[in-house]
């Protein structure tokens, strides 16, 4: 079962010439963590940007979003405002690279504010539901929750934005380089935070990172973005050997050794 | 119970402290221009009330042409030219009628005569307007209801306060005035309303029936049915009753006092043949009676109660034998002055002081020109405050855009965020409006009673400053309602943009490489 179904998706911010990204047929299979790779420029925050509602770039095509209620497509979605900002209250949540915490919230404010957007909160569970984030993301010391982000470190404040992004309720989880500031020990935490929480929640991820060794390591399915063969079309696209997929035994189709698919996706890119 | 944690609320509370900024830096400054504005239109309101109540004031509509012997008889025919509504409504004229200024000697409180020069005494048309505005707002209007007055009895003037405590006397003590005849005779005479100001700058006003009905003796005349006996002591009132009626078999119908100068008035049925004698063959019998020797008494300027208008009429058209000085003309509005100066010198050949002319005509002119300067610093005011706004709204939005985008991609609507930040202007607008409607009201008050009334002696009868009229709530309204509406625009412009564009800080703009494709639905 996927969570999102892409057929022949024409990505862009330009509404002529080749398109960024030209996807023929592309399947997000839901409760998984999919990672999206490429080289700089190939379109991979594109992708996630028309994925999660951000930017209308989709230009053509059918992007298909199995949400619990119903099926929505969402190339047609954006002239209904109130839909596409239900869809993204109830729905998807996001982590970027940068934290953009409100300089001047708490950081328990800051943690809140997207549940908050979902609907209003009573202290006690809300309060509990920091807590145990906290703890599990191991902020909970020195009195941080009521600090404000300035007076936290960079790691700390990105961690505070994965705790703003999981605190709410949500079907889809879209990272844009979450992990882009953290060192190689942290984002593997992370990543496995993510994993951890989209399981529990019944959840799909879908990230986008240059992280080719954590990709490995952690995903579940890996999808490359590459240079197009029909230029005219689009710049970059998804070859179907260039979408990669566990077996039954956690293993890379292809590629038993982990080493051998970094080797090949280095080397792709 | 706890309170609910909403995205509203967390978001409105810190948006507020931020655009509120430390040390309350925004609301400390829009209280300050808005403290300069109230006290703007404090003073400037009442420097208004002040010069449209002169603008309206007959004083300051009234114009006095000089009826020289030369321009009599045209004075006259301009006159009855002016009777014509539609002359006068061209004009803007409201009355116009012939006056006569005279000196006027009257008894100050020690019973001493006002001394030279006279005071100065005028007389006006009973139909004047201008008689209704000064007793509907006299100092003291005393006893004498206003329908009566000048029409029927009872006689009188109607005096400044200024001149009344000249004399010693003032408004609220005294009911009567002890006025000088020909030679020593002082008869006492209504006083019918005290105040501020008159005409001409007169000290009293009179009908020209009172004026002509005075000169005359009023041994002569039959309306009197008055008498006043002056005495300390009120069981002497009625032992001089007792002297009339024994002596005279006349009996006082009332007797009015007035205690606090130990006067009384006695009144007389006037159609009683006793009566009529007393008036034309008694009075002087009454002085030289032993039993009434010991009081001081006299005839009191009135008429008897049955006098009817007409009855004063035919005699004051009898009597009437002198000339007139001045033919008063009360205008509505000074607009058609100069119209009107023209008019008259050409088709009358008589002339209005061009000096008057320019006067009023000035004085009409520096009223536009406050109102329009108070217009303008409103204007000025309003737009420092609106502009001042906008930028710290602006700087405010430019460092947090990227995070609303970001609240944007987790659902909250465009509407949402816009209400939060109408929310939080509407807050510290009206936060500064209440702070500084108090610092107006009480820097305005102390300015008013310590600089202007104290130090610089403006007189304390007039108020300088008042916060509560009409131009306030208007500018407040005006000001809080563009300020919401321009923090709705500035917002929604901002979130017009796509999250994405936002948080990626794109500028949605085709030439800059993006298309129109980008563009974010509007759902308003």
């Amino acid at each position: 079962m996927n969570a999102f179904e892409i057929e022949n998706l024409e990505c862009s911010y330009l509404e002529k010439g080749p398109a960024v990204v030209w996807i023929e047929k592309l399947g997000i299979p839901k409760g998984k963590l999919t990672v999206i790779l490429g080289r700089s420029g190939s379109g991979k925050s594109t992708l996630l940007e028309a994925l999660g509602l951000m930017n209308n770039t989709i230009r053509e095509g059918r992007v298909t979003y199995h949400s619990p209620c119903r099926d929505e497509n969402l190339a047609g979605i954006w002239h209904r405002y109130r839909k596409v900002a239900a869809i993204r209250k109830n729905r998807f949540s996001f982590i970027f690279q940068d934290d953009y915490l409100m300089p001047h919230y708490t950081n328990s404010e800051n943690m809140l504010i997207a549940r908050l957007i979902q609907g209003g909160m009573n202290p006690v569970p809300a309060g509990e539901m920091i807590d145990r984030l906290t703890g599990s993301l191991n902020l909970s010391g020195n009195g941080i929750r009521n600090k404000f982000p300035y007076q936290v470190a960079g790691g700390q404040r990105q961690r505070l934005s994965f705790a703003r992004a999981m605190m709410k309720d949500f079907d889809i989880l879209f990272g844009d380089e979450p992990t882009g500031n953290l060192d190689y020990k942290n984002s593997g935490r992370l990543i496995g935070y993510i994993k951890e929480t989209i399981r529990e929640k019944a959840a799909t991820a879908i990230v986008v990172t240059h992280n080719i060794e954590l990709s490995a390591e952690k995903a579940d399915r890996i999808v490359m973005l590459s240079p197009c063969a029909d230029k005219n079309r689009a710049r970059f696209s998804i070859q179907p050997d260039h979408v990669f997929d566990r077996d039954g035994q956690d293993q890379w189709i292809n590629y038993p050794e982990q080493d051998d698919l970094v080797a090949f996706i280095k080397n792709a890119i | 119970m706890s309170r609910l944690y909403t995205f509203g609320t967390t978001v409105t509370k810190n948006e507020f402290a931020a655009i509120r900024g430390k040390r309350h830096r925004t609301i400390v400054y829009l209280v300050m221009i808005l403290v300069f504005t109230f006290l703007c239109i404090g003073f400037a309101n009442k420097a208004l009330e002040y010069q449209k109540k002169l603008a309206v004031n007959p004083f300051s509509n009234w114009i006095n042409i000089e009826v020289t012997r030369n321009v009599q008889d045209s004075s006259m025919n301009l006159l009855q030219a002016l009777s014509e509504p539609a002359l006068r409504d061209r004009f803007l004229i409201r009355n116009i009628y012939l006056s006569k200024g005279f000196g006027a000697s009257f008894l100050d409180c020690n019973g001493i005569p006002s001394g030279l020069p006279l005071p100065k005494a005028r007389t006006i048309d009973p139909g004047s307007p201008v008689i209704a505005d000064l007793l509907d707002s006299p100092l003291e209007c005393n006893t004498i209801d206003r329908r009566n007055v000048f029409r029927e009895e009872p006689f009188g003037f109607v005096v400044t306060n200024g001149f009344l405590e000249k004399l010693g006397f003032h408004g609220d003590s005294v009911k009567y005035l002890s006025y000088g005849l020909c030679g020593d005779d002082y008869i006492p005479v209504h006083i019918l309303g005290v105040v501020r100001d008159l005409p001409d700058h007169a000290d009293a006003l009179c009908t020209d029936s009172f004026y002509i009905m005075k000169s005359f003796s009023y041994q002569e005349d039959p309306f009197f049915s008055k008498l006043f006996i002056e005495t300390t002591d009120p069981g002497r009132v009625e032992e001089f009753k007792s002297g009339l009626q024994q002596d005279f078999n006349l009996t006082a119908d009332t007797t009015v006092t007035d205690a606090k100068r130990g006067l009384a008035v006695l009144s007389f049925s006037k159609n009683l043949p006793a009566t009529r004698q007393l008036f034309s063959h008694h009075l002087s019998i009454l002085y030289q009676s032993a039993g009434l020797r010991k009081f001081h008494f006299g005839p009191f300027f009135d008429v008897a109660p049955d006098t009817s208008a007409e009855m004063i009429e035919n005699y004051v058209k009898k009597k009437r034998n002198f000339n007139f000085d001045y033919l008063a003309v009360e205008f509505s509005r000074l607009d058609k002055l100069q119209e009107f100066s023209g008019f008259i010198r050409k088709r009358y050949n008589v002339s209005m002081n061009m000096e008057t002319v320019e006067q009023r005509q000035n004085f009409l002119f520096s009223l536009n020109i406050s109102l329009g300067a108070i217009l303008l610093l409103l204007i000025i005011s309003g737009l420092s405050i609106l502009i001042f706004l906008s930028n710290s709204l602006k700087n405010h939005l430019d460092k947090v855009k990227r995070n609303l985008g970001n609240f944007m991609a987790f659902g909250a609507s465009r509407g949402m965020i816009i209400g939060i930040y109408t929310a939080v202007i509407f807050k510290i607008l009206l936060i500064s409006i209440l702070i500084a409607f108090a610092v107006a009201c009480a820097a305005g008050e102390l300015f008013d009673h310590f600089i202007l009334k104290r130090m610089l002696i403006l007189g304390s009868g007039q108020d300088y400053f008042s916060l509560f009229n009409t131009w306030l709530p208007v500018f407040i309204c005006i000001v809080i309602v563009v300020a919401l509406l321009k923090t709705a625009v500035s917002v929604r412009n901002l979130l017009k943009k796509s999250p994405g564009d936002l948080i990626y800080e794109r500028e949605n703009n085709a030439s800059a490489g993006y298309s129109p494709v980008n563009t974010y639905p509007d759902p308003l």
